[in-house]
């Protein structure tokens, strides 16, 4: 399978004070706080792709104590890989990134959980901005390199 | 579909009025646009869009059943139709449309559009939110 230039899809959450032990779920909508509910900020990727890359950074207004959060990939309302397991949100900012290779169909659903934990001190006014990487697959339309032939020109 | 992107469009919660119509771009902080190129996505690269999907969520009060139409506009000149049965009746409400084929060149620029019907009970603190697959050419 060929994977096509990546590009960025931005993703992030308005400002929050989050819940201990909640999931949130995160995605195309940056102006709004951060949702519990599935189907709300999801991205429908139109062709089949991988996701290459998640970068978030989290801007911390109150930082927390040091007990860790898990972020995950949701793809169709099921987390099938970690972002990262063990950061914290005890700085005012903080930087959390995975490199994926999560391939992924036309029509399916993407957004980012972040499950938090129960602290000592919880954050307040937490905001997030961040990316998805995606790669295209080119099996459908591939370009010939140079000094190659197109596959329809070749005779057998 | 080789070379493609999706380029995300996010709108600020707003309570739609009657029989108006309104533009959506990526604004995030802003409500729904009453003219066009305020809230615009400026295309770089000559291209194919090939779907549209929008999501109109609804985190008041959901409208009652009437439809209204939802387009993509092309320049503040061009309508192209993604569906004339949305509602706003419920917290999600999703519209799209994989079948496009329109052609854009560096320079253009894209909205969603749609005119919101007389509703019995209007939806309340409403977000537009979605993305459009531009191929490039």
């Amino acid at each position: 399978m060929a994977l096509d230039r990546p590009y960025h899809v931005s993703l992030g959450a308005g400002t929050t004070s989050p819940a201990n032990s909640t999931v949130y779920v995160i995605g195309l909508l940056p102006n709004i706080g951060w949702l519990n509910a599935l189907g709300l900020t999801s991205l429908i990727v139109r062709q089949p792709c991988t996701v290459q890359r998640v970068d978030l950074r989290f801007r911390v207004a109150s930082p927390g104590s040091a007990e860790t959060l898990i972020s995950t990939l949701v793809v169709n309302d099921v987390s099938t890989d970690v972002i990262s397991a063990s950061f914290t949100l005890d700085a005012s900012t903080v930087d959390v990134s995975a490199t994926l290779a999560r391939p992924l169909n036309a029509g399916d659903r993407i957004d980012v959980a972040i499950q938090t934990p129960a602290w000592g001190t919880p954050p307040t006014g937490v905001d997030l901005r961040g990316s998805y990487l995606i790669a295209p697959h080119t099996f459908d339309n591939p370009r010939p390199t140079y000094g190659e032939f197109p596959k329809f020109l070749l005779r057998d | 579909m080789a070379n493609s992107y999706h380029l995300p469009f996010v709108s600020g919660a707003d309570n739609p009025a009657d029989a108006t119509t309104y533009f959506i771009g990526w604004v995030p902080s802003v409500a729904f646009a009453v003219s066009s190129g305020i809230v615009s996505l400026t295309l770089r690269h000559t291209g194919i869009i090939r779907a549209v999907d929008v999501r109109l969520l609804v985190f008041g009060t959901p409208g009652t059943t009437e439809t209204f139409s939802v387009w993509l506009r092309l320049n503040n000149t061009t309508d192209t139709l993604i569906t004339s049965t949305a509602q706003a009746n419920a917290t999600i409400n999703n519209f799209s449309n994989t079948g496009l084929s329109v052609a854009v060149v560096a320079g253009d620029f894209i909205e969603i559009k749609f005119t919101t019907p007389t509703w019995a009970t209007n939806p309340t603190a409403v977000v537009v939110v979605g993305s459009v697959l531009v191929e490039q050419t």
